[in-house]
């Protein structure tokens, strides 16, 4: 089989892995002669589907023993296989990387005769780019869960960044999903690695324990493939961040791939906004400062698919605005709508010399029109708006969004209304001005 | 220091050194003009202006004083501000330079003066187009040269270059840029600019094909058809930036 086909199946099984990040190497100490790491990351371009593409993402074989219900791969789908040579992946990688084309290299593989065998393939292919080839750039690689402890250590010094995807939110859908896969086993590398980095950690800084799995570890779920509901998703996201110190967790919002009684039927569209409000929910523990238990509630365990996590939490509660931007901590200037990290530290640097007015505030990136229901500079509020939350949430959505997310909402109107009165939100939409007079 | 603002308009060449000229008379007479022209922009007026000879020797002793005067941060805020597309950024950089005197923080703190704000709004744009560029770049193999073309808003190429002598440090490269007719050269780690320079001929290799050929299948296979949404894409890598990437050939 020639290489441009091999290219063509393998990229294709490695879609639906959605890690893309090359970040996290602040100071790259590895020996080497040819590329480097940016702390950063870097995008080398974006594919029609909008995502970005930063690494050559392969996997090593698709010709899998497993027969998970979800994925491409299964052993009883009929795909066509096939699997590249150690050399062939790291001649690749080096002729994208000296052109340009990528930051480094992604590589996961289905499980060929056995876990440990197809972890000694990802490590010959490593060491060739490493050794041979003396390549200092990024590479992610992913731990096969059940092998052995020491072929999960090799691996680890040879990449940047290392991966076990939980897939599924919970033990039972696992059991019912993926049959062949242990749940324990999952976690195992992950609690490895974490162990291994912090005993590394306790020794003087030396080149060997910075190359050590430096850009730390990341995983996905897949995102309503099984009936979990939101709250416990972002549970397990904060517990993943909390007890294993992971870098990133990535959902994806499943697409039917397998006709499957125990699966979404194949027409289904997969659940894009859903997976949007669970990034957000995620950006607001990890940049937002906000816990789990705050962005969602026991007894509204789902998102409101119509309204931002952040500013349904403003609304929840909203007596606790406005927050004065003129003497308002950090924290505070995080949990207003319209205001990010840069432009709350944009926001305590201006007004560190200059007395701050409202009008100051979109000059310093703040999205005025959403903030202006939360802020107040110096006592004074933005005059003539009602202080009203429900007319705050309608102002909140302009009428073409509402359309548009009610086309992209896969929710019913039945649970819709659990969440807001709806039809009092579609009566204040139809009046014109959001003002009292 | 009480700094008078006259109406005045002055007019130099437009290069570092004349804009350090222009920093010495200001502050020697104390005076702000309200405008300063560059020959580029100087068409487009009718009021007559100052010509400010550039003076080197005095350019050179005016940067040895602002080193010595402001802090290491300050000093490179400013060069970085000269080398920005802000339309009036010597009229603000004569303000930043007055704040800095005056205040021993940070430029980047005092966001609340309009000059410094429009000055950092367009760093963030030098910047930024920097780092797309670092991800958005592609070479080509001609003979044993890595080449590239680009065609930055701003001048982004000399930032470019450090980023690429790190990475590729045993390689020769060549980046040209053709809006500022620019031409940076990487010999082994080593960085060189040819000013007003034509692009080079550059001879491809055959080989070159087939590996673009294969970077375009592998582009086509991790493209999820289901989540298609060209404006995302769009947002992220704006048209300005395809000609030259053979990820759109």
């Amino acid at each position: 089989m020639d290489l441009s086909r091999k290219i063509e199946i393998l990229a294709e099984s490695a879609k639906y892995d959605v890690s893309c990040s090359s970040s996290g190497v602040t100071n790259n100490t590895r020996n080497g002669t040819v590329g480097s790491t940016a702390s950063a990351g870097i995008c080398h371009t974006f594919t029609s589907d909008g995502r970005c593409v930063s690494l050559l993402k392969l996997l090593f074989t698709n010709a899998c023993i497993f027969d998970c219900h979800y994925c491409i791969n299964r052993k009883s789908n009929a795909i066509p296989r096939a699997t590249f040579t150690p050399r062939e992946i790291a001649d690749l990688t080096m002729d994208f990387y000296m052109r340009n084309y990528i930051e480094g290299l992604f590589l996961s593989s289905a499980i060929i005769k056995n876990v440990d065998y197809t972890s000694e393939l990802l490590i010959k292919t490593l060491r060739i780019l490493r050794y041979e080839k003396g390549f200092k750039g990024y590479i992610h690689v992913k731990a096969i869960p059940g092998a052995d402890e020491k072929l999960i250590e090799e691996l680890g010094f040879l990449a940047d960044r290392m991966s076990v995807n939980v897939e599924l939110p919970s033990r039972e859908s696992l059991k019912l999903l993926a049959p062949d896969k242990d749940p324990f086993a999952l976690y195992k590398p992950m609690k490895q690695i974490t162990h291994k980095k912090k005993e590394l950690s306790q020794f003087p800084a030396t080149q060997q324990n910075n190359s050590f799995v430096p850009a730390g570890q990341s995983t996905q779920m897949i995102i309503g493939a099984s009936p979990e509901n939101d709250r416990s998703i972002v549970t397990i996201a904060e517990n993943l961040y909390q007890k294993y110190d992971l870098k990133r967790v990535y959902y994806s919002a499943y697409i039917p791939v397998n006709q499957d009684s125990l699966l979404p039927a194949i027409t289904t569209d997969p659940p894009l906004l859903r997976e949007h409000r669970l990034y957000q929910a995620d950006w607001l523990m990890r940049f937002y400062r906000f816990s789990a238990a705050e962005i969602l509630s026991e007894d509204k365990p789902n998102f409101n698919l119509y309204l931002d996590p952040k500013a349904n939490w403003a609304v929840q509660n909203y007596d606790q605005f406005p927050v004065d931007i003129q003497s308002a901590s950090y924290d505070q200037l995080l949990r207003i709508p319209g205001i990010g990290p840069k432009s709350a530290l944009n926001i305590i640097k201006a007004r560190k010399y200059y007395q701050l007015h409202l009008t100051d505030l979109k000059k310093l990136g703040v999205v005025v029109k959403r903030a202006q229901y939360f802020v107040s500079c110096n006592g004074v509020c933005q005059s003539g708006l009602i202080n009203d939350p429900e007319w705050v949430i309608s102002s909140l959505i302009s009428s073409r969004q509402y359309e548009t997310l009610k086309k992209a909402n896969s929710q019913s109107h039945h649970e819709q209304l659990a969440l807001f009165d709806v039809e009092r939100f579609e009566t204040i939409k139809n009046k014109e001005s959001k003002y009292a007079y | 220091m009480h700094i008078e603002k006259t109406t005045e308009i002055w007019e130099y060449d437009g290069s570092f050194y004349g804009f350090l000229t222009i920093v010495y008379h200001a502050f020697t007479k104390k005076q702000f003009p309200e405008i300063i022209l560059t020959p580029d922009i100087a068409v487009e007026t009718l009021f007559l202006s100052r010509w400010i000879e550039t003076d080197e020797p005095l350019a050179q002793k005016i940067y040895e004083r602002l080193t010595k005067r402001l802090r290491k941060e300050n000093t490179q805020f400013i060069i970085d501000g000269f080398y920005c597309s802000l339309r009036e950024k010597e009229r603000c950089l004569l303000d930043a330079i007055q704040i800095a005197l005056e205040s021993k923080d940070l430029l980047s703190n005092h966001l609340g003066h309009p000059s410094i704000l429009a000055l950092q709004k367009s760093l963030k744009a030098l910047f930024g187009e920097v780092h797309l560029f670092t991800g958005f770049i592609r070479f080509e193999f001609a003979g044993k040269l890595l080449y590239s073309t680009i065609s930055p808003k701003h001048f982004s190429l000399p930032y470019l270059c450090p980023h690429f002598a790190r990475r590729y440090p045993q390689e020769m490269l060549m980046i040209y840029d053709d809006t500022h007719r620019l031409l940076g050269i990487i010999e082994e780690g080593q960085i060189s600019f040819i000013e007003n320079s034509d692009p080079p001929l550059s001879n491809k290799a055959d080989s070159e094909q087939e590996i673009q050929a294969n970077w375009r299948t592998f582009l086509q296979a991790v493209t999820i058809q289901e989540r298609k949404n060209e404006r995302t894409q769009l947002s992220h890598l704006p048209m300005r930036y395809r000609p030259h990437m053979f990820d759109f050939q």
